[in-house]
Protein backbone atom coordinates (compact mmCIF):
# COMPACT_ATOMS: atom_id res chain seq x y z
CA UNK A 1 0.00 0.00 0.00
CA UNK A 2 1.11 3.73 -1.33
CA UNK A 3 1.70 5.86 1.74
CA UNK A 4 -0.76 9.00 2.66
CA UNK A 5 1.01 11.51 0.86
CA UNK A 6 2.29 14.98 2.23
CA UNK A 7 2.25 14.12 5.78
CA UNK A 8 5.90 16.16 5.93
CA UNK A 9 6.29 17.84 2.76
CA UNK A 10 3.89 20.48 1.59
CA UNK A 11 1.85 20.78 -1.21
CA UNK A 12 2.30 22.72 -3.78
CA UNK A 13 -1.60 24.13 -3.77
CA UNK A 14 -1.84 24.77 -0.61
CA UNK A 15 1.57 25.36 0.74
CA UNK A 16 0.56 23.18 3.44
CA UNK A 17 0.74 19.69 4.68
CA UNK A 18 -2.49 17.57 4.60
CA UNK A 19 -2.86 17.47 8.44
CA UNK A 20 -2.14 21.23 9.06
CA UNK A 21 -5.13 21.95 6.51
CA UNK A 22 -7.42 19.55 7.74
CA UNK A 23 -6.99 20.38 11.34
CA UNK A 24 -7.45 24.24 10.40
CA UNK A 25 -10.90 23.09 8.70
CA UNK A 26 -11.42 20.74 11.91
CA UNK A 27 -11.21 23.98 14.43
CA UNK A 28 -13.20 26.71 11.65
CA UNK A 29 -16.05 24.24 12.03
CA UNK A 30 -15.49 24.12 16.38
CA UNK A 31 -15.18 28.10 15.44
CA UNK A 32 -18.87 27.56 14.67
CA UNK A 33 -19.75 25.11 16.92
CA UNK A 34 -18.96 26.94 19.75
CA UNK A 35 -20.15 30.35 17.93
CA UNK A 36 -23.96 28.97 18.04
CA UNK A 37 -23.71 28.08 21.83
CA UNK A 38 -21.90 31.91 22.49
CA UNK A 39 -25.02 33.16 20.13
CA UNK A 40 -27.51 30.80 22.09
CA UNK A 41 -26.29 32.32 25.17
CA UNK A 42 -26.46 36.01 24.24
CA UNK A 43 -29.64 35.08 23.39
CA UNK A 44 -31.24 33.52 26.01
CA UNK A 45 -29.18 36.56 28.41
CA UNK A 46 -30.44 39.64 26.35
CA UNK A 47 -34.17 38.27 26.49
CA UNK A 48 -33.80 37.93 30.32
CA UNK A 49 -33.01 41.33 31.36
CA UNK A 50 -32.55 41.71 34.51
CA UNK A 51 -33.12 38.52 35.86
CA UNK A 52 -30.12 36.83 34.55
CA UNK A 53 -28.55 35.95 37.43
CA UNK A 54 -24.52 37.01 37.89
CA UNK A 55 -22.45 34.17 37.40
CA UNK A 56 -20.42 34.91 40.84
CA UNK A 57 -23.82 34.88 42.96
CA UNK A 58 -23.50 30.71 41.74
CA UNK A 59 -20.55 29.57 40.55
CA UNK A 60 -17.56 29.19 42.41
CA UNK A 61 -15.33 31.77 40.63
CA UNK A 62 -12.03 31.01 42.54
CA UNK A 63 -12.18 27.30 41.46
CA UNK A 64 -12.64 28.57 37.91
CA UNK A 65 -9.73 31.33 37.70
CA UNK A 66 -7.95 28.18 38.94
CA UNK A 67 -8.89 26.48 35.99
CA UNK A 68 -7.83 28.55 34.05
CA UNK A 69 -4.27 28.94 35.22
CA UNK A 70 -4.18 25.45 34.75
CA UNK A 71 -5.02 25.59 31.43
CA UNK A 72 -3.14 28.28 30.63
CA UNK A 73 -0.17 26.54 31.92
CA UNK A 74 -1.11 22.82 30.13
CA UNK A 75 -0.94 24.99 26.54
CA UNK A 76 2.57 25.88 27.78
CA UNK A 77 3.70 22.88 28.22
CA UNK A 78 1.98 21.46 25.70
CA UNK A 79 4.29 24.02 22.60
CA UNK A 80 7.14 23.07 24.91
CA UNK A 81 6.66 19.46 24.14
CA UNK A 82 6.89 20.45 20.60
CA UNK A 83 9.59 22.75 20.68
CA UNK A 84 10.97 19.81 22.24
CA UNK A 85 11.19 17.71 19.67
CA UNK A 86 12.14 20.60 17.35
CA UNK A 87 15.05 20.29 19.24
CA UNK A 88 15.74 16.88 18.73
CA UNK A 89 15.12 15.86 22.84
CA UNK A 90 12.56 13.20 23.22
CA UNK A 91 12.67 12.94 26.76
CA UNK A 92 12.01 16.96 27.45
CA UNK A 93 8.94 16.33 24.97
CA UNK A 94 7.56 13.30 27.30
CA UNK A 95 7.81 15.38 30.34
CA UNK A 96 6.01 18.46 28.79
CA UNK A 97 3.35 16.29 27.22
CA UNK A 98 3.35 14.30 30.09
CA UNK A 99 2.57 17.27 32.16
CA UNK A 100 -0.02 18.71 30.00
CA UNK A 101 -2.21 15.63 30.56
CA UNK A 102 -1.95 15.61 33.91
CA UNK A 103 -3.22 19.03 34.07
CA UNK A 104 -6.04 18.36 31.40
CA UNK A 105 -6.82 15.59 34.28
CA UNK A 106 -6.90 17.73 37.32
CA UNK A 107 -9.03 20.31 35.22
CA UNK A 108 -11.59 17.79 34.75
CA UNK A 109 -10.88 16.94 38.05
CA UNK A 110 -11.71 20.31 39.42
CA UNK A 111 -15.03 20.50 36.90
CA UNK A 112 -16.57 17.33 38.34
CA UNK A 113 -15.80 19.14 41.78
CA UNK A 114 -17.91 21.86 40.44
CA UNK A 115 -20.80 19.80 38.88
CA UNK A 116 -20.76 17.76 42.35
CA UNK A 117 -21.44 20.87 44.32
CA UNK A 118 -23.88 21.94 42.19
CA UNK A 119 -25.82 18.65 42.15
CA UNK A 120 -25.18 18.76 45.67
CA UNK A 121 -27.13 21.75 46.32
CA UNK A 122 -30.17 20.76 44.00
CA UNK A 123 -28.81 22.57 41.13
CA UNK A 124 -29.57 21.36 37.56
CA UNK A 125 -29.80 22.27 33.88
CA UNK A 126 -33.09 21.40 34.45
CA UNK A 127 -33.11 24.14 37.36
CA UNK A 128 -33.11 27.74 35.20
CA UNK A 129 -31.90 28.93 31.82
CA UNK A 130 -28.33 29.85 33.50
CA UNK A 131 -28.10 26.52 34.95
CA UNK A 132 -29.18 24.82 31.42
CA UNK A 133 -26.41 27.08 29.49
CA UNK A 134 -23.69 26.80 32.00
CA UNK A 135 -23.87 22.72 31.68
CA UNK A 136 -24.01 22.79 28.15
CA UNK A 137 -21.23 25.19 27.68
CA UNK A 138 -18.77 23.95 30.15
CA UNK A 139 -20.06 20.09 28.97
CA UNK A 140 -19.16 20.03 25.94
CA UNK A 141 -16.12 21.65 26.72
CA UNK A 142 -15.39 19.31 28.91
CA UNK A 143 -15.98 17.00 26.32
CA UNK A 144 -13.03 18.09 24.32
CA UNK A 145 -11.20 18.25 26.64
CA UNK A 146 -11.37 14.59 27.47
CA UNK A 147 -10.93 14.14 23.38
CA UNK A 148 -7.38 15.97 23.52
CA UNK A 149 -6.87 13.61 26.78
CA UNK A 150 -6.90 10.96 24.79
CA UNK A 151 -5.25 12.19 21.79
CA UNK A 152 -2.11 13.36 23.75
CA UNK A 153 -1.75 10.31 25.80
CA UNK A 154 -1.81 8.11 22.75
CA UNK A 155 1.27 10.53 21.60
CA UNK A 156 2.74 10.08 24.85
CA UNK A 157 2.34 6.56 24.74
CA UNK A 158 2.28 4.10 21.97
CA UNK A 159 2.16 6.86 19.31
CA UNK A 160 5.26 7.90 20.17
CA UNK A 161 7.00 5.05 18.84
CA UNK A 162 6.23 6.72 15.43
CA UNK A 163 9.44 9.38 16.52
CA UNK A 164 11.79 6.75 15.89
CA UNK A 165 11.02 6.10 12.09
CA UNK A 166 9.45 8.95 11.26
CA UNK A 167 10.63 12.20 13.74
CA UNK A 168 9.41 14.52 11.03
CA UNK A 169 5.95 13.06 10.71
CA UNK A 170 5.84 12.71 14.26
CA UNK A 171 7.03 16.26 15.01
CA UNK A 172 3.80 17.41 13.01
CA UNK A 173 1.32 15.19 14.55
CA UNK A 174 2.20 16.91 17.53
CA UNK A 175 2.25 20.56 16.50
CA UNK A 176 -1.44 19.51 15.21
CA UNK A 177 -2.63 18.48 18.44
CA UNK A 178 -0.91 21.17 19.80
CA UNK A 179 -3.17 23.39 17.39
CA UNK A 180 -6.51 21.68 18.92
CA UNK A 181 -5.12 21.57 22.62
CA UNK A 182 -4.95 25.44 22.12
CA UNK A 183 -8.02 26.07 20.80
CA UNK A 184 -9.60 24.37 23.60
CA UNK A 185 -7.69 26.78 25.67
CA UNK A 186 -8.93 29.38 23.67
CA UNK A 187 -12.83 28.57 24.14
CA UNK A 188 -11.92 28.59 27.63
CA UNK A 189 -10.28 32.18 27.88
CA UNK A 190 -14.30 32.87 26.32
CA UNK A 191 -16.24 30.59 28.30
CA UNK A 192 -14.75 31.28 31.82
CA UNK A 193 -15.34 34.92 32.19
CA UNK A 194 -18.44 35.02 29.79
CA UNK A 195 -19.68 32.52 32.53
CA UNK A 196 -18.35 33.11 35.87
CA UNK A 197 -17.34 36.78 35.90
CA UNK A 198 -20.19 38.27 33.90
CA UNK B 1 5.44 27.95 9.02
CA UNK B 2 8.17 29.56 7.93
CA UNK B 3 11.25 28.33 9.82
CA UNK B 4 11.88 29.69 13.12
CA UNK B 5 14.59 29.70 15.96
CA UNK B 6 13.02 27.60 18.84
CA UNK B 7 15.58 29.58 21.65
CA UNK B 8 14.09 32.33 21.35
CA UNK B 9 10.51 31.39 20.74
CA UNK B 10 10.83 29.41 23.87
CA UNK B 11 11.53 32.99 25.76
CA UNK B 12 8.52 34.48 23.55
CA UNK B 13 5.97 31.84 24.67
CA UNK B 14 7.26 32.37 27.97
CA UNK B 15 6.62 36.01 28.06
CA UNK B 16 3.18 35.52 26.49
CA UNK B 17 2.46 32.92 29.45
CA UNK B 18 3.30 35.65 32.06
CA UNK B 19 0.67 38.26 29.86
CA UNK B 20 -2.09 35.70 29.93
CA UNK B 21 -1.70 35.01 33.74
CA UNK B 22 -1.73 38.88 34.51
CA UNK B 23 -4.41 39.18 31.76
CA UNK B 24 -6.67 36.85 33.34
CA UNK B 25 -5.97 38.22 37.20
CA UNK B 26 -6.99 41.82 36.15
CA UNK B 27 -9.80 40.42 34.90
CA UNK B 28 -10.81 38.00 37.93
CA UNK B 29 -10.27 41.29 40.37
CA UNK B 30 -12.26 43.18 38.39
CA UNK B 31 -15.12 41.30 38.75
CA UNK B 32 -14.13 40.19 42.39
CA UNK B 33 -13.46 42.83 43.92
CA UNK B 34 -16.32 45.05 42.93
CA UNK B 35 -14.32 47.95 41.74
CA UNK B 36 -17.48 50.01 41.38
CA UNK B 37 -17.07 50.39 37.62
CA UNK B 38 -20.40 49.34 36.84
CA UNK B 39 -21.80 46.84 34.20
CA UNK B 40 -21.24 49.58 31.70
CA UNK B 41 -17.87 49.45 31.88
CA UNK B 42 -16.64 46.23 32.93
CA UNK B 43 -18.42 43.81 30.94
CA UNK B 44 -16.41 45.44 28.16
CA UNK B 45 -13.61 45.43 29.79
CA UNK B 46 -13.93 41.81 30.84
CA UNK B 47 -14.64 40.65 27.37
CA UNK B 48 -12.14 42.94 26.00
CA UNK B 49 -9.28 41.46 28.04
CA UNK B 50 -10.62 38.52 27.08
CA UNK B 51 -10.03 39.02 23.50
CA UNK B 52 -6.94 40.27 24.03
CA UNK B 53 -5.61 36.94 25.48
CA UNK B 54 -7.74 35.43 22.75
CA UNK B 55 -5.50 36.82 19.74
CA UNK B 56 -2.44 35.97 22.25
CA UNK B 57 -3.25 32.49 21.93
CA UNK B 58 -4.75 32.27 18.67
CA UNK B 59 -1.84 34.82 16.78
CA UNK B 60 1.39 33.70 18.82
CA UNK B 61 0.87 30.17 20.70
CA UNK B 62 -1.25 29.21 17.34
CA UNK B 63 1.63 30.67 15.04
CA UNK B 64 -1.73 32.18 13.03
CA UNK B 65 0.97 35.90 12.78
CA UNK B 66 3.16 33.33 10.05
CA UNK B 67 0.24 30.77 8.87
CA UNK B 68 -0.63 30.61 5.24
CA UNK B 69 -3.33 32.99 3.66
CA UNK B 70 -5.60 30.00 3.02
CA UNK B 71 -5.93 29.68 6.53
CA UNK B 72 -6.47 32.99 7.40
CA UNK B 73 -9.41 32.82 4.70
CA UNK B 74 -10.63 30.00 6.50
CA UNK B 75 -10.74 31.06 9.86
CA UNK B 76 -12.08 34.62 8.56
CA UNK B 77 -14.98 32.85 6.96
CA UNK B 78 -16.26 31.33 10.11
CA UNK B 79 -15.70 34.43 12.35
CA UNK B 80 -18.08 36.19 9.88
CA UNK B 81 -20.38 33.51 10.67
CA UNK B 82 -20.18 33.53 14.28
CA UNK B 83 -20.00 37.16 14.64
CA UNK B 84 -23.10 37.55 11.77
CA UNK B 85 -25.11 35.00 14.32
CA UNK B 86 -24.42 36.84 17.57
CA UNK B 87 -25.57 40.53 15.75
CA UNK B 88 -28.62 38.72 13.96
CA UNK B 89 -29.96 37.71 17.33
CA UNK B 90 -28.99 40.65 18.87
CA UNK B 91 -30.76 42.70 15.72
CA UNK B 92 -33.62 40.23 17.06
CA UNK B 93 -33.31 40.99 20.48
CA UNK B 94 -33.63 45.26 19.83
CA UNK B 95 -36.64 45.18 17.27
CA UNK B 96 -39.15 43.69 19.51
CA UNK B 97 -41.65 45.71 20.24
CA UNK B 98 -41.52 47.95 23.47
CA UNK B 99 -44.09 46.55 25.65
CA UNK B 100 -44.60 42.87 24.01
CA UNK B 101 -43.06 40.01 26.49
CA UNK B 102 -41.44 36.73 26.07
CA UNK B 103 -44.33 33.38 26.83
CA UNK B 104 -43.10 30.78 28.43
Amino acid sequence: MDNIPYTVNVREDTGLYNAKLGIWLFLASEVMLFGALFSSYVLLRTGAGASWPAGSSILHVHLGAFNSIVLLISSMTMILAWAALKEKNFPRFKLNLGITILLALLFLGVKGHEYATKFEHHLFPSTSTFMAIYFLMTGVHALHIIGGVVVNSYFWGPGSKMWKTDPEHFTNRIEIAGLYWHFVDLVWIFLFPVLYLL
Amino acid sequence: MAEINIKSEIQKYFKIFIILIVLMGVAVGVSSFKLNLGWAVSIPLILGIACVMGYLVSWQLMHLSSEKRTILVILALATTFFISMILLFLAAHFSIPEGAKYVS
